[in-house]
């Protein structure tokens, strides 16, 4: 145990002490100095030192805090914040809680005009937008010749949209009059009558990425016809370039990657999709058809014709009978017609007599009539019943 | 069907012929006429609809 006099203190009460000298005296102070040892730790906290010639002093920054620039060693900025003390370590720190990069903050200033300005003039706004087509055909692109930027745009495009016609304008994409370039690169490619336009360049320092921050750029993107897809540095930079062009991709990458987002193998699913789509729908088309008629047939087979066929039928059946009626009944009458004249006929035998007794005489074979007179010597037949004889007339 | 076949217009004689033929106002040699008529269509209609699938199955080819 260490021995404590009224004259000594311990660590701990002397760290305390500086702690609430420090963070009291040094809680709003504004830094400029150079950053070192840049870290982005994986927890989103960001670690470095910020120096001067002679001396140097540890900064974080908080996940939280947001600035609107990428940090880089060798910058030097403009640091807000406070002083905390660490205890356990004995270590100070600056705590950082706003920062800009020092030099460029004119630059800065004239960014946010520009973007006020711009955003007054309506250079901005969502109407302005124009869309390319679904499936671009002719496409710009506008970049530095060298550096990987022109190398993904192009095999991105070659690998989505084989079959598309790509216009190369490169330009100097930074550096003094590089603005005009990139200006004057889109002024001439908006007259090629394209789908797309593709403007951009890789990542790079504020300045570097400076170009597509200025007026001169941002009047040609505005100006132009064809639809206009700004990729420009890393996701984290937004140029003025990009707030202007008709869609802002993160990256050159990410700018191909949009302009030919109905790939090769997209656009043939689709067309399979809608040859699919029509033949079913012209299939059911055909099936209905087919109802239609089928049932058009069996009402005509059950239509008025079988109805008036049947009725014939019965008329002609009740005609039959009629007709039967009436024959069999005049073919009775005349039954009965004749069994009269039978009737009178039978009276009319001339045997019948015989049977009463009398007698009939033939002469020459002939029935001898009641009015006929016979003469002396006739020979004549008398007949009767069961006789026949034969007689001279003497008187 | 040496004409441009149209099967809609088709569908309609066919619909007032039933109409005709229901309605039970014609002689039934002018009924047997009708019917005839109506049958012939309708023959077309399964004969154009068969050549319409047929050609589907072609284009779908």
């Amino acid at each position: 145990m260490f021995e404590i006099d009224s004259n000594t203190i311990s660590v701990s009460q002397l760290t305390q002490k500086i702690k609430t000298v420090l963070e009291g005296d040094f809680s709003r102070i504004e830094v400029v100095g150079e950053i070192s040892n840049f870290t982005a730790a994986s927890s989103g906290h960001k670690y470095f030192t910020l120096k001067d010639s002679n001396a140097q002093i540890s900064a974080v920054m908080w996940k939280s805090t947001n600035v609107s620039f990428p940090i880089e060693n060798g910058m030097k900025v403009n640091a807000k914040g406070s002083i905390s003390v660490y205890p356990p370590r004995g270590s100070y720190q600056l705590t950082v809680t706003s920062m800009r990069p020092q030099g460029v903050g004119d630059l800065y200033l004239a960014y946010e005009k520009l973007k006020q300005d711009l955003l007054e003039l309506g250079y901005f706004s969502a109407e302005n937008k124009k869309k390319w087509p679904i499936i671009p055909q002719r496409i710009g692109v506008s970049t530095s010749p060298t550096g990987a930027a022109i190398q993904d745009i192009l095999s991105t495009l070659e690998r989505r949209v084989p079959f598309a016609e790509v216009y190369l304008y490169p330009v100097m994409v930074q550096g003094n009059g590089s603005e005009k370039e990139i200006a004057n690169a889109i002024i001439e490619l908006d007259k090629l009558d394209l789908d797309v336009i593709i403007i951009g360049r890789g990542g790079g320092s504020i300045e570097d990425l400076w170009s597509y921050n200025t007026r001169e750029v941002a009047d040609a993107i505005h100006n132009a016809k064809t639809p206009i897809v700004a990729g420009v540095g890393h996701e984290t930079d937004t140029t003025i370039a990009d707030l202007v062009a008709d869609h802002r991709a993160p990256t050159p990458t990410g700018a191909a990657e949009i302009v030919s987002i109905n790939t090769i193998d997209i656009i043939r699913q689709t067309l399979d999709e809608n040859q699919l789509a029509m033949s079913n729908l012209i299939n059911y088309s055909i099936s209905n058809w087919k109802k239609e008629i089928n049932s058009r047939f069996d009402r005509l087979k059950s239509s008025g014709i079988k109805g008036s066929i049947d009725m014939i039928k019965i008329q002609l059946d009740n005609s039959e009978k009629h007709l039967r009626r009436q024959m069999l009944l005049s073919l009775q009458n005349k039954k009965t017609q004749i069994q009269n004249y039978e009737n009178v006929i039978s009276k009319m035998n001339p045997t019948l007599p015989l049977e009463k007794g009398y007698a009939m005489i033939l002469k020459n074979g002939e029935r001898v009539k009641a009015t006929e007179i016979l003469s002396k010597g006739d020979s004549v037949k008398i007949i009767r019943t069961n006789n026949e004889n034969t007689a001279i007339i003497e008187g | 069907m040496s004409k441009k076949f149209e099967l809609e217009k088709q569908m309609n004689s066919l619909d007032s012929i039933i109409s005709n033929l229901e309605s039970d106002e014609l002689t039934l040699e002018n009924q047997l006429l009708e019917y005839e008529n109506g049958m012939k269509i309708i023959k077309e209609c399964r004969e154009y609809i068969e050549k319409t699938e047929q050609k589907i199955i072609d284009l779908s080819k």
